[in-house]
């Protein structure tokens, strides 16, 4: 009761004090300037036109005709609404709040759901309360009975109004920048998707230069393509270009989802009216022609957002099918497919679960490259208003923890979707329409500062009554709360060892804790380039593998609380020649004994195939340790070591002639004493003695 | 530093000794030989008078500060009579004051070896061994000491210290408590204690010791300073400014108490009066590393960040090994946006053992924005 009396003297005064004179556009109001009033008149009604609810409203196109007639008459309560509409269903919606007010002022009985309208532009201001007060007042005159799907409506951007008054009083500690003129132009930008490593970019654009340089005219705005940028050999992005044939076609192209390393893209198009995602694969560094997914996929219903997990073994996508057991109106929920490996397609598809998908939409979805992390967007759960972007990660036992709002002022009372995070955590991209913009959307990088780093102070004190010598007081340093991503990415480019040319080559990951090969990747044929997304958690094997080539084995131990790590490795394939030698990463041995360790089995058996595939080859297995402990002690262990992996070749039927062995100790080293006294950091001194210890197979004849 | 502070005190102890052998004789001889007679005390008996005079010849060179003639006499009466346990300690005394430390010891001994009863000599080899760091064989003289004569509190307490340099707070306690016990209104005792119990995190009984200290020494600035940083610890404030604030009244350029109010302002969220106390310590001290760093903090808290960095790096030229100055220095990088020089910062910080700086560097991709 209490808050109806307020809502209505806050009505009450709104009216009186800001009670102005409408003028209507009637001819009786400009009998002076005829000819005027009858071209902004025209204005007027052409704008109307463009408003009729069929085929649907066309606001961007309303919006400068509205504008003309607004220029000779702003006393107008209907053309004032009418721009109110226009600015709230386009790109500055910050302005439509004036113009409904203005309608309320100058006839407050005009539109009988003026509240409403002024509340949602109170609402994209962030000016909670008076959103909250407005639709209050919008609430009070729906019938409690007739008008009950309004009402809920309306109660949920009162909900959404309190969850953005919480969120904003607890920023998230961001950077958001634009991305610059090499990216954005006074066009729409929108939709990025990136690699891993954000190296490489794509992103929608309505520009001039769009495919067939054709306009949608019931939108009046270009037609969607896809272009690109990258920073392979800048620091900075380069000028972004369109991707052109085959993703960019003269209709709608819009870029989905890209793997993590890059040599993948899901792309969206409209092609039976019910909106579906195809997938292209680059093949010397050539986009093929997009290619649709399976029906478990792409239903009848709508489907437009999609990612793929880092081992490639999973797809989530967005999909406005039917629910089986509820005969609910279309709503777009997040649901995941499987790869079947035996039937090479993509099955049984399973929708995310009720903690996630709630009864409103949710969309734009983005798995991180950890694996576990999905990032989407969402008109439920706390949202501010509008799409709002969250963030889940899935547990061990496979659950997804309760979606958190990633929090203002990325999110905002508008739609906030296109998030995508960088695999360091750290850094993320998104759309927006900001002021000091490019004009309409652009796109911004946001970058994470996480918790406040506060300063540590000193202080010292003597302890001791008989001491003159200051003790300082033992640092106590604040808690910290790690934001960056728990996983490793390992790039490069594979060559050939002699003419450093790039190579196609087959990137195999082993978990060495299973013996299990968990994904298989591949570099690409004309750069050579690759990349390869180690989440935390795991030991990983890497072996990379061409015909005709020695394979090359690298090990990364990414522990479960790892911190993010990015490692760049030129990897030089070598022929099979008498002289060439590899280092054999993945055999492990027990601390200071020479038994091999299980773990060792994937790449000693690829060791065997090599030898059985080439049966003139004689090798001589060597072992190696760091500098730690004495010489002669670690000669003894790596010769002891280096011929129980001989023992293990010929029990797999190697024959023993072609096999020498010999324990080098700390003799040749990869990287010197020196060399590594003059490394910074202790991870590095200890990484550069962990090269040192390795066991390593040299061709002597072939 | 420290050995200059136990010279000075051996030197007291030295001369307190002399006078208590003095004055204890004066009481039982009326000869004309007085001075010899009264020098040589209950030895006198035994031996040989050629010996007891070069031996008075001693004192009184000692006396006169001819440190070198008082050995040579000592010397001689050791000569003329080995078994003069007297002469021995004098010479060892008489060493220390030449800063001849081993010689003293081997004196020194050479008394114990005769009679181990010596509390008064175990006492002064743990001195001796206290100015050479040898904390543990300290403990050990001291040890014999107190078992000798458990009712002097001075050996309580010079163990207590030497346990509590070792890390051994629970036993310092022990010792400090033993001293207090046998004195009172000793303030030194009290202190200590407090400290021994603030690193071994017991910080309000760390609170009533200082504050007793302070009862019993009104004018002891340390103890205030002290008291000033448990209620600090204890997150009290208010009572650390208040504590502070009498170290500063006893002692305005007490540069430490200053230092440890304005951190005391800051963490009260009192910035600008922060600022005022680390500024007026790089007053007093202009090469005060910490202060710098202090002063680094808050315009951090200010969000002045390129003071924060001059600040830092000032207290970086003071000491290159303020690993928390390189920290604090990243952190107004990164809020500069300076991120590179940040990483660089945070590098440095961690290498000098500030964790959360590593932490930083990983969490920023520091790895892949600077040259390794």
């Amino acid at each position: 009761m209490k808050t109806i009396i307020i809502s209505s003297i806050f009505i009450f005064t709104c009216s009186f004090l800001f009670a102005q004179k409408e003028i209507t556009f009637d001819k009786k109001n400009f009998k002076d300037n005829k000819k005027e009033f009858k071209e902004a008149l025209d204005y007027l009604e052409e704008g109307d036109e463009l408003l009729l609810p069929n085929p649907f409203p066309r606001y961007s196109q309303a919006l400068p005709l509205y504008e003309k007639a607004y220029a000779f008459n702003s006393k107008s309560a209907h053309l004032n609404f009418q721009l109110g509409l226009c600015y709230l269903n386009t790109v500055n919606k910050f302005k439509a709040l004036d113009f409904f007010k203005s309608s309320f002022e100058l006839n407050p009985n005009k539109n009988p759901d003026i509240h409403f309208y002024i509340g949602r532009g109170y609402h994209l201001q962030s000016d909670w309360d008076n959103a909250i007060k407005h639709y209050e007042a919008h609430k009070k005159r729906l019938d409690t009975k007739n008008d009950l799907a309004l009402i809920m409506d309306v109660n949920k951007f009162i909900y959404e109004c309190k969850s953005g008054k919480e969120l904003v009083e607890n920023p998230v500690r961001v950077w958001i920048d634009n991305m610059g003129k090499q990216i954005n132009t006074e066009y729409p930008e929108y939709g990025m998707i990136m690699t891993a490593d954000a190296s490489e970019i794509f992103f929608t654009s309505r520009r001039p230069s769009t495919t067939g340089g054709d306009k949608d005219v019931m939108i009046d705005q270009y037609f969607e393509d896809v272009y690109t940028s990258n920073r392979f050999t800048t620091k900075g992005w380069s000028p972004s270009t369109n991707v052109g044939d085959p993703i960019n076609t003269k209709g709608h192209d819009a870029a989905v989802a890209l793997s993590p390393d890059g040599s993948k893209m899901i792309v969206y198009i409209d092609d039976k009216g019910d909106g579906n995602l195809y997938e292209s694969k680059r093949e010397e560094n050539e986009w093929t022609k997009p290619k649709s997914f399976n029906d478990e996929i792409c239903s009848p219903y709508h489907e437009a957002s999609a990612w793929y997990s880092s081992d490639a073994k999973r797809l989530f996508f967005v999909s406005d099918r039917p629910l089986e057991n509820r005969g609910d109106p279309k709503d777009r929920d997040i649901y995941v497919a499987f790869w079947n490996e035996d039937k090479e397609e993509w099955l049984d598809v399973k929708r995310l679960p009720e903690n996630i998908n709630t009864k409103y939409d949710e969309d734009g979805i983005f798995l991180h490259p950890d694996g576990k992390t999905l990032y989407f967007s969402s008109k439920g759960h706390n949202s501010m208003g509008g799409y709002d972007i969250f963030k889940t990660v899935q547990k061990e036992d496979g659950s997804w923890s309760d979606p958190e709002n990633i929090g203002y002022p990325v999110n905002t009372p508008d739609d906030d979707v296109f998030f995508v995070v960088a695999a360091n955590g750290r850094d993320a991209y998104m759309t927006s329409y900001r002021e000091g913009g490019f004009g309409d959307k652009d796109l911004y990088k946001v970058t994470f500062l996480g918790p406040v780093k506060e300063p540590i102070l000193n202080s010292e004190d003597i302890l001791l009554a008989n001491s003159s010598v200051p003790v300082r007081a033992n640092v106590i340093e604040p808690k910290v709360e790690v934001t960056g991503s728990q996983l490793a990415i390992l790039k490069g480019i594979v060559r050939d060892d002699k003419t450093k040319e790039p190579l196609k080559a087959e990137i195999e990951l082993v978990d060495n804790e299973t013996n299990e090969v968990i994904a298989e990747f591949s570099s690409d044929a004309k750069t050579g380039r690759y990349l390869v997304s180690l989440p935390g958690g795991k030991n990983y094997g890497i072996a990379v593998k061409a015909e005709g080539y020695l394979f090359h084995s690298e090990n990364f131990d990414v522990t479960q609380d790892a911190d993010y790590k990015e490692v760049e490795k030129i990897i030089d394939l070598k022929r099979v020649d008498v002289g060439q030698s590899i280092v054999l990463r993945n055999i492990f041995f027990d601390l200071n004994k020479y038994t091999l360790r299980s773990e060792s089995e994937i790449e000693l058996n690829r060791l065997t195939k090599l030898l059985i595939e080439n049966p003139n080859l004689k090798i001589e297995i060597s072992g190696h340790t760091d500098s730690r402990g004495s010489a002669e002690y670690n000669k003894e262990l790596s010769k002891n070591r280096a011929k129980t992996v001989v023992e293990y070749l010929i029990e797999k039927g190697i024959d023993k002639d072609r096999l020498e062995y010999a324990g080098y100790g700390e003799e040749q080293p990869i990287n010197t004493d020196e060399e590594i006294s003059k490394m910074k950091l202790r991870s590095e001194k200890e990484a550069a003695h962990q090269d040192n210890r390795r066991t390593e197979f040299k061709i002597l004849s072939n | 530093m420290i050995l200059n502070t136990y010279y000075m005190k051996v030197n007291t102890l030295i001369i307190s000794l002399l006078v208590t052998f003095t004055t204890f004789l004066y009481a039982q001889e009326d000869s004309v030989k007085m001075v010899v007679a009264k020098n040589v005390e209950i030895d006198s008996s035994g031996i040989d008078p050629e010996a007891q005079k070069a031996y008075n010849e001693g004192i009184t060179a000692f006396e006169n500060k001819n440190y070198t003639s008082a050995i040579a006499a000592f010397s001689k009466a050791i000569e003329i009579a080995p078994e003069f346990t007297k002469a021995y300690s004098n010479r060892g005394y008489t060493n220390i004051a030449l800063e001849k430390y081993s010689e003293a010891e081997a004196d020194f001994l050479e008394v114990i070896s005769q009679d181990a009863s010596l509390d008064k000599i175990h006492f002064e080899l743990g001195a001796l061994a206290e100015m050479t760091d040898s904390l543990h064989k300290a403990i050990r003289h001291y040890s014999n000491a107190i078992a000798s004569n458990a009712k002097e509190e001075a050996y309580h307490y010079q163990r207590g210290i030497q346990y509590f340099k070792l890390g051994e707070y629970e036993k310092a306690k022990d010792d400090f408590t033993g001293a207090i016990l046998l004195k009172k209104d000793f303030a030194d005792a009290y202190n200590d204690r407090g400290s021994a119990n603030k690193l071994l995190d017991n910080i309000q009984d760390a609170i009533q010791d200082y504050r007793s200290a302070t009862i019993h020494d009104p004018q002891m600035v340390l103890a205030f300073n002290n008291l000033g940083s448990a209620y600090r610890l204890k997150g009290d404030y208010i009572k650390a400014i208040q504590a502070y604030s009498k170290a500063i009244v006893l002692d305005e350029d007490n540069y430490l108490a200053l230092n440890n109010r304005g951190y005391a302002k800051f963490e009260n969220e009192d910035f600008d009066g922060a600022l005022q106390d680390f500024l007026k310590v790089i007053q007093i001290k202009k090469d005060y590393a910490s202060a710098y760093n202090n002063i680094a903090g808050v315009y951090l808290k200010k969000e002045n960040y390129d003071k924060a960095i001059e600040y830092s790096t000032k207290a970086i030229e003071y000491d290159k090994n303020l690993g928390i100055a390189y920290y604090n220095r990243g952190v107004a990088y990164e809020m500069n946006r300076e991120v590179e020089k940040a990483c660089e910062d945070w590098s440095e910080a961690s290498n000098l053992g500030v964790e959360i700086a590593d932490k930083y560097f990983q969490s920023t991709s520091c790895g892949n924005l600077i040259s390794k």
